[in-house]
């Protein structure tokens, strides 16, 4: 069974909803990058940082539902409904919707916001509502409690692991016949740790990020959500493109093996490990298109929808800053995803 | 009898109740409880809440583990060694890790966080020692797994997600084996959190119980191995049980309630019977979430009283554990097991008073049951409802 | 400014409601359900909140319920509990 791919709601620094990605992949919108101020031991540093601009959560939420939902969970709202509206569908029976969500570091803000409660008013201080938004399947819970949805519920953080694991979830409750669609969201929240905790690990070092730029430590951290609309395969289907195979976990030469000439999106983000890796796979046709995006634990996301655009568009973009042209694409498009040192998780879009 | 699903071959738990399987049975079996103020955690409050804390210090075999993955190494070690998988072993098979934790994926490092505050520079290999503990990818990293790897956070009911996705996993032969299960220590954000919720009890938990005041938070991990019925059948190993049922709903109701009507939980029951092809009249007993909270004894006892009766056998594991959280689907997928193995359940401590509001009567004894299913609930906060069936293998 | 335009500003601003101003709360309005919607969430955040500001202790539901009835019923019980005013 394949899995279509019939909406994406993305939610980055290239703005909200896959025009916004689209005119990213075209060079006609630039990222939004904010200088943050980081303490290091050293006097004070500016980590440029890749933030979200989110708009539009109004258009689905009125703003006073809204009072308890945390920042993360509002992009993770808005890309959700971005991604409905995207693929045009209107759920006829919410029983039958599943709601898969992966985050690494899952609502950072909010977490270290009830930790602040404790330092600061003691520990009766500790606020209930902080730390129900503090836990991972938040984001996931309030979008099947503001949709209404009665599918299965679940949210997955493994950190490079996330993406496979959450898509081959999606692809066993449809298997399994107890979904007809389910959103597969992915995302991370930037906060002031993260970006503390990236300088203390050689963040921050340049400019701009050179994710194919191999030899240098180039990572800047991003925050974004992404949501997917996702339907068995069917013959007649609109939508972007099919995941035919995800392969956990691979070797070097079982992707070598796998990829042939198919072009490559990989999720390089400029960190030195990565690009190791990288660098051995020896493929012509490799492109990295996360310094639109930033670096964060589900950044590859982000890669998928990239790849969802080229096969919807049938081009590949250049990769940004590279003064290269479009390419037309033929059949199908590979991602590449970095696990650990010569392993790799591929996906594969026809 | 019908092989169905997946096999466990192996089984490995502790908790305030014991170490290993074996010693917290015998706790289970003799209505031991060891809840107490907590000693690794301190708060600032005016009143004590008591803990479930593991039984025994754990040896620190890896400085740069967390608490949650010592425990939960702990469990593994025991679940393995049932299962014949030694380190030789482990390589010739694809093996996964699936595993839920709440505590063991935030990335709230409490000293650290303060001397951040300070403004006091603190030393970034404190966020370096999180990424590193990923419940799941921590185990798969120690035993050298190349199966699927998924750390489930599904606040409560993610340990029973997690053996709900391994069966998955092995059903669609993504691996062979799964290491599944859940840990997760007691920490002060969650005993801090449960509390300004005002569900934690300042006394030992009374699950069902008219006058239960609240949960009592626990720690520990709950593990098994799971294994394709060719896989375990060519290891020669013995199953244990064999893994039949499994569903999860929403209720998309409220972020810390439970529906009303326990919808989801009923809609994950009736699911997890029909994936396991058996009438609910096959199932023997029940493990509960039983968290022992006014909210969800209310839901999940009046959902089973309307659906099985309320004659079915049905105990609260909790109240020998506390809430484990993230490890609370593991440790009670091996109680239940070991249930089905010895045809036994123990009584539900702290127990006394039927609650009209309730509609269930859980263990008041140890009793005897004649079981081949059982049911194991977990409910989450979000509205996550789960349930598990397993099917007993006895000798 | 009396304790009970204190509570109005301070429920309005710590619970994050929008569009909501302290002369649109009456005294004997019911703060949960119908009234100004707030939920079981609200209600132990407001416990915290109340914790934090008046010194009381709200802790046993049943004192609660009573007390959150309304500004009106939250305000006697203040007077009556907490040496804060």
């Amino acid at each position: 069974m394949r899995l279509a791919i019939l909406g994406i709601g993305p939610v980055c620094a290239l703005g909200s909803g896959i025009q916004s990605l689209r005119t990213g992949l075209q060079g006609k919108v630039r990222p939004n990058i904010e200088e943050k101020i980081i303490p290091t031991s050293h006097g004070e540093k500016m980590l440029p940082v890749y933030q979200p601009v989110a708009e539009g959560l109004d258009r689905f939420i009125p703003k006073r539902a809204l009072r308890r939902v945390d920042p993360f969970t509002q992009i993770a709202l808005l890309s959700t409904y971005l991604a409905i509206e995207d693929a045009g569908i209107a759920f006829n029976d919410k029983s039958r919707v599943g709601v898969v969500f992966g985050s690494g570091y899952g609502p950072t803000r909010t977490t270290f916001k009830f930790l602040d409660n404790i330092i600061d008013d003691g520990d009766i201080g500790a606020s209930p509502t902080h730390f129900a938004n503090s836990v991972h399947n938040a984001p996931a819970s309030q979008v099947s409690i503001f949709l209404g949805l009665t599918g299965p519920c679940s949210t997955i953080t493994c950190f490079e692991h996330t993406l496979s694991n959450v898509l081959v979830t999606a692809w066993d409750w449809l298997n399994q016949d107890v979904v007809d669609y389910v959103l597969v969201g992915l995302g991370d929240e930037y906060c002031d740790v993260l970006g503390f905790a990236a300088v203390g690990m050689n963040a921050g070092r340049t400019k701009d990020m050179q994710p194919m730029n191999f030899n240098a430590c180039t990572f800047l951290p991003g925050e974004g959500h992404i949501t997917f609309l996702i339907a068995k395969d069917k013959s007649h289907q609109e939508g972007y493109a099919k995941i035919s195979e995800i392969r956990m976990r691979r070797d070097l030469e079982e992707v070598k093996a796998s990829i042939s000439n198919d072009p490559v999106i990989i999720n390089a983000s400029g960190n030195l490990q990565q690009g190791k890796s990288f660098l051995k796979v020896q493929q012509k046709q490799l492109k990295s298109y996360s310094n639109l995006y930033g670096g964060f634990p589900t950044s590859s996301a982000f890669d998928l929808a990239v790849g969802c655009v080229s096969m919807k568009d049938r081009k590949i973009y250049p990769v940004p800053e590279s003064q290269k042209k479009e390419v037309k694409l033929e059949n199908s498009i590979i991602c590449l995803e970095f696990c650990r040192e010569d392993e790799f998780n591929i996906y594969k879009l026809e | 009898m019908i092989q169905k699903g997946v096999n466990v071959t192996g089984m490995g738990c502790i908790c305030a109740a014991g170490d290993s399987v074996k010693s917290a049975m015998n706790s289970l079996y003799s209505s031991v409880r060891n809840c107490a103020a907590p000693k690794r955690i301190q708060a600032k409050l005016e009143v004590e809440y008591p803990v479930f804390e593991a039984a025994s210090e754990i040896p620190v075999t890896d400085p740069s583990a967390t608490r949650t993955s010592l425990l939960a190494l702990h469990a593994v070690s025991e679940a393995l060694e049932q299962s014949g998988l030694d380190e030789r072993e482990l390589k010739k098979w694809r093996v996964g890790v699936c595993l839920g934790t709440t505590v063991g994926c935030t990335l709230n490092n409490e000293p650290f966080y303060r001397d951040y505050k300070a403004g006091k520079n603190p030393n970034v290999s404190a966020i370096d020692r999180y990424l590193g503990n990923n419940a799941a990818l921590y185990i798969a990293d120690k035993l050298k797994c190349k199966g699927p790897t998924a750390t489930i956070a599904n606040a409560c009911s993610s340990g029973t997600d997690a053996i709900g996705l391994a069966k998955s996993w092995l059903e669609n032969n993504l691996c062979d084996i799964v290491i599944a299960g859940g840990a997760d220590e007691l920490s002060r954000i969650t005993y801090l959190g449960f509390i300004s919720l005002l569900i934690s009890s300042t006394e030992a938990c009374r699950p069902f119980d008219k006058n239960r005041k609240g949960l009592n938070l626990g720690e520990g991990a709950g593990i098994v191995i799971m294994e394709k019925s060719d896989v375990s059948k060519a290891r020669g190993v013995k199953t244990l049980s064999n893994v039949v049922g499994y569903a999860t709903f929403a209720d998309a109701y409220h972020p810390t309630a439970p529906h009303p009507e326990g919808i989801g939980l009923t809609r994950a029951i009736n699911q997890a019977l029909l994936q396991a092809g058996i009438s609910l009249e096959q199932i023997g007993f029940i493990n509960a979430h039983g968290t022992s909270t006014q909210n969800n004894d209310e839901v999940e006892g009046r959902t089973i009283a309307k659906l099985f009766s309320d004659i079915i056998p049905t105990v609260s594991t909790k109240s020998y554990t506390g809430h484990t959280l993230g490890a609370a689907g593991g440790i009670e997928a091996v109680f239940l097991i070991q249930g089905l193995l010895d045809q036994k359940l123990p009584a539900t401590s702290g127990f006394e008073e039927f609650d009209p509001a309730c509609e269930l009567n859980p263990t008041t004894s140890n009793i005897n049951v004649s079981a081949e299913f059982a049911l194991s609930n977990s409910l989450a906060f979000g509205g996550n409802n789960s349930a598990l069936i397993f099917q007993g293998v006895p000798e | 400014m009396s304790l009970e335009l204190d509570l109005k500003k301070l429920i309005i601003e710590e619970l994050k409601i929008e569009d909501v101003e302290p002369e649109d709360i009456g005294d004997e309005d019911a703060l949960f359900g119908e009234g100004l919607g707030l939920d079981s969430l609200d209600a132990v955040e407001l416990v915290v909140i109340l914790k934090k500001h008046y010194k009381i202790d709200l802790e046993d539901m049943e004192k609660a319920r009573a007390a959150f009835a309304s500004i009106k019923a939250l305000a006697a019980y203040i007077r009556e509990n907490s040496e804060v005013q």
